[in-house]
């Protein structure tokens, strides 16, 4: 139990370090900006279907499901209201970070710990080439931007296969459905959401990064630390959403 | 064409005999007992959230009322059962591609063949079984913890009646909905399952530790896609009338 | 007259990666209760011809006989091939080069997984069997122990007792010795003799090590680039005065072996 608890608050204050680190590569030079672009390209190559795949269908869900409720009271042309909120503020942000956290952040804990366990990142340190300014940095700032910009696009396919399901599937009218879409959201719902991302962003590529530099047992701690790192982000996002939203039902916003 | 060649003789595997008890109880183990703490971490803020979120989009048309309603249909029809599942796949699936990918890579598997053990019979047909029994279980543990924590959400720190909350809820989930999602997650466990092994089970010798690292990654990802985008034709299937 | 049979017969054996030529025409037959010694600098081929003997691989073209039976012709993926294949491989006990010890079982349970798999015997003679064969390879009281705790030459010969502990006819070894001290080495050059004496088992035994063939070969093969440049009797092999197994006995540079 004690030791247990001591190699809690060991992890802890290795991420304080990690992070400070991280912070301090991140204001000075030299800057790896032709490694950062790379991860980023490679980045959105890979998180793009994944990232589509999984939120196309909770569009259609929401349809599929708010329907028949709706219905129910005769207000089906409400169902576009909660269909474009939901997905602006809440599922489009949440879900395209969990995909990046599955997608991308898996791949970069995967990666540098494979590096790891190689022996890799030792011999960049021989090198003297910092091991988090040239492998952590460029991940961590590409996930922070490629974040919100797949979301923008996940928001919009949301909507189309929400739309689908609305319209020609349940039968809900065009018209109405389309007056009433941008009817509750506002400008502040998409800062929200974006704002979010880049958060959750930062996240995955700050676990990732701490979590594959910790590596250490071979293979086997190769898998566990791109477990890890989605497992983590994932509670963290969750978690995290949920104060936000909270927060921001308290404020009024 | 290799994946469905995969699908195949993991079915022969576990349709042929029931699997090597051991190995079953381990895997079953780990995959229902040891996610639980994740999963109750997880339902509990997720449920929160759904309360939270809907009062705030319900409140702008004046439909706070119906926050039952939409707690009881999103949770229980759609949401646990797919967060159990990708929940499942990011834990469950990538331990799974991981060991198998590893036993790949340092020649166990094939350790195995010549030992003329029969490795899907050993290791693939145990982790399906397991998953696919344990999914479910947790999908309606899922159901239960979920559904309470958006009740407390609601009630709580949203002001909503609770009666009129659990009334609504009744009325709206029928047993036919818990089934379904009981349903769906033998289908997310199987697949979840089906496609961490087949991931783990193609890592190659000369991919090393690299091949550990995207055998877990495409694990995690395939399997929380391939889980959401079937959860929406499953919903279409089971509830549109 | 299965005793008759040659152990193990090679018919032009080709197998390549890609534009990797890794065997090229390899022919040899081997009597059954023989041991082969295979030489041959590092990266020709000698675990993939290894592999091949054991269906792991499959050669692109020419034929594999074991005791006989031609296991070329088998189809993995149907059925019935594999049942055969499976039926065949439990004459085998295999060494692999790294090991492969099932990392999630103790090294006690290693080495009694085969027995437990297909040996129709009780528990307890299963431990006996365990415990047997763990004393011959000098490993008496790492019984508990997991495969991670262990040093490299360690997980060689518990793989070792792994592979000889069904007392399979023929056991393949990929480098029993390299990576252990000249003590044990020797050890289990002796192990091996033993087992061949007292059980007349088949052992294939690739190496580096020039001493350990002549100590225990019956017959010795040397590969080079894909290809048998030499092989047959110890004796014949030594005495022929081929340029190559001279280079290599002789641990010399100059000869037709190059290092690239
Ligand atoms: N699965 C494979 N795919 C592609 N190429 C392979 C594969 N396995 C082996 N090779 C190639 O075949 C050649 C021979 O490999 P092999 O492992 O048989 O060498 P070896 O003789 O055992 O060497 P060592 O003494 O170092 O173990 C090498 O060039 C290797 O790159
Ligand atoms: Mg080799």
């Amino acid at each position: 139990m004690l030791s247990r608890s001591f190699r809690w608050f060991e992890a802890c204050a290795a991420f304080v370090e990690f992070f400070c680190a991280v912070c301090r590569c991140l204001v000075t030079g030299p800057r790896y900006l032709r490694e950062t672009l790379r991860v980023m390209d490679l980045l959105i190559r890979r998180c793009l279907i994944p990232v589509g795949l999984a939120v196309a269908p909770v569009g259609a869900v929401i349809s599929l499901q708010g329907a028949g409720l709706f219905r129910m009271f005769g207000a089906e042309s409400l169902l576009s209201s909660l269909l474009a909120t939901a997905i602006f503020r809440e599922y489009s942000p949440a879900l395209a970070s969990v995909m990046v956290a599955a997608q991308a952040g898996s791949s970069i804990a995967a990666r540098i710990g494979t590096m790891k366990v190689r022996g890799q990142i030792d011999a960049l340190a021989v090198m003297s080439v910092d091991p988090i300014r040239y492998v952590v940095v460029p991940g961590l700032v590409a996930c922070v931007i490629v974040t919100p910009l797949l979301s923008v696009l996940t928001t919009l396919l949301g909507l189309v296969s929400g739309w689908f399901f609305a319209v020609p599937v349940m039968g809900v009218d065009h018209g109405s459905f389309l007056a009433n879409l941008y009817a509750q959201v506002s400008l502040v719902d998409l800062w929200v959401g974006l704002g979010k991302c880049m958060a959750f962003g930062t996240a995955v590529g700050l676990i990732a990064g701490f979590l594959g530099l910790r590596t250490s047992g071979g293979a086997t701690g190769v898998g566990k630390a791109a477990n890890d790192t989605v497992t983590m982000t994932i509670v963290l996002i969750l978690v995290a959403d949920y104060f936000v939203s909270m927060v921001l039902l308290r404020l009024g916003v | 064409m290799e994946f469905l060649h995969f699908v195949r003789r993991a079915l022969v595997a576990q349709f042929n005999g029931p699997p090597p008890r051991d190995e079953f109880v381990r895997h079953a183990l780990d995959a229902g007992v040891g996610s639980l703490p994740l999963l109750t971490l997880l339902t509990i803020f997720a449920g929160m959230n759904l309360s939270v979120q809907a009062y705030g989009t319900f409140v702008r048309f004046g439909g706070q009322d119906l926050l039952g309603l939409f707690c009881g249909v999103g949770g229980i029809r759609e949401l646990y059962p797919v967060m159990a599942a990708v929940i499942c796949g990011a834990r469950i699936g990538a331990t799974l591609a991981a060991s198998l990918a590893n036993m790949q890579i340092s020649e166990q598997v094939e350790a195995l063949e010549v030992m003329a053990v029969d490795p899907m019979r050993l290791l693939v047909a145990p982790r399906l079984w397991a998953v696919t029994l344990m999914l479910p279980l947790l999908c309606g543990y899922a159901d239960v913890v979920g559904l309470a924590a958006s009740y407390w959400a609601a009630t709580e720190q949203m002001g909503v009646n609770g009666g009129t909350f659990m009334e609504q809820v009744r009325d709206i989930v029928h047993l036919g909905d818990l089934a379904a999602g009981v349903f769906k997650g033998v289908v997310f466990g199987w697949l979840v399952a089906i496609v961490s092994c087949y991931h783990g089970y193609r890592a190659l010798k000369r991919d090393g530790a690299e091949g550990v690292g995207v055998a877990t990654n495409r694990a995690i990802v395939h399997s929380a896609v391939l889980c959401i985008v079937l959860n929406m034709f499953l919903s279409a299937l089971l509830y549109v009338r | 007259m299965a005793e008759q049979q040659p152990a193990i017969t090679l018919e032009k054996v080709c197998k390549s990666f890609g534009p990797n030529r890794v065997l090229h025409e390899v022919s040899l037959t081997l009597p059954a209760g023989k041991i082969m010694v295979m030489l041959g600098p590092s990266g020709t081929g000698k675990s993939v011809l290894l592999r091949c003997l054991v269906g792991l691989m499959k050669p692109d073209s020419g034929r594999i006989f074991i005791e006989g039976q031609d296991i070329t012709g088998l189809d993995e993926r149907r059925s019935a091939g594999r049942e055969q294949m499976f039926a065949l491989r439990r004459k085998f006990g295999m060494l692999f080069q790294d090991g492969a010890l099932f990392d999630d079982m103790c090294v006690g349970d290693n080495v009694a997984f085969p027995l437990r798999q297909h040996a129709k015997l009780s528990e307890r003679e299963i431990a006996a069997r365990v415990a047997e064969d763990l004393e011959r390879v000098g490993l008496k009281n790492a019984q508990r122990k997991m495969p991670a705790e262990l040093s490299g030459g360690m997980r060689k010969r518990v793989a070792f007792a792994r592979a000889i502990a069904l007392r399979p006819k023929i056991v393949l070894c990929d480098e029993p010795s390299s990576g252990l001290d000249p003590v044990m080495s020797a050890t289990l050059d002796e192990l091996i003799l033993d087992l061949h004496r007292t059980l007349g088992m088949t052992f294939v035994v690739i190496s580096h090590d020039t001493a350990e063939a002549r100590k225990i070969a019956d017959y010795v093969g040397l590969l080079y680039k894909g290809e048998l440049q030499a092989f047959g009797l110890k004796d014949e092999v030594l005495r022929s005065n081929q340029r190559a197994i001279n280079q290599f006995f002789e641990r010399s540079t100059e000869g037709p072996i190059q290092v690239l």
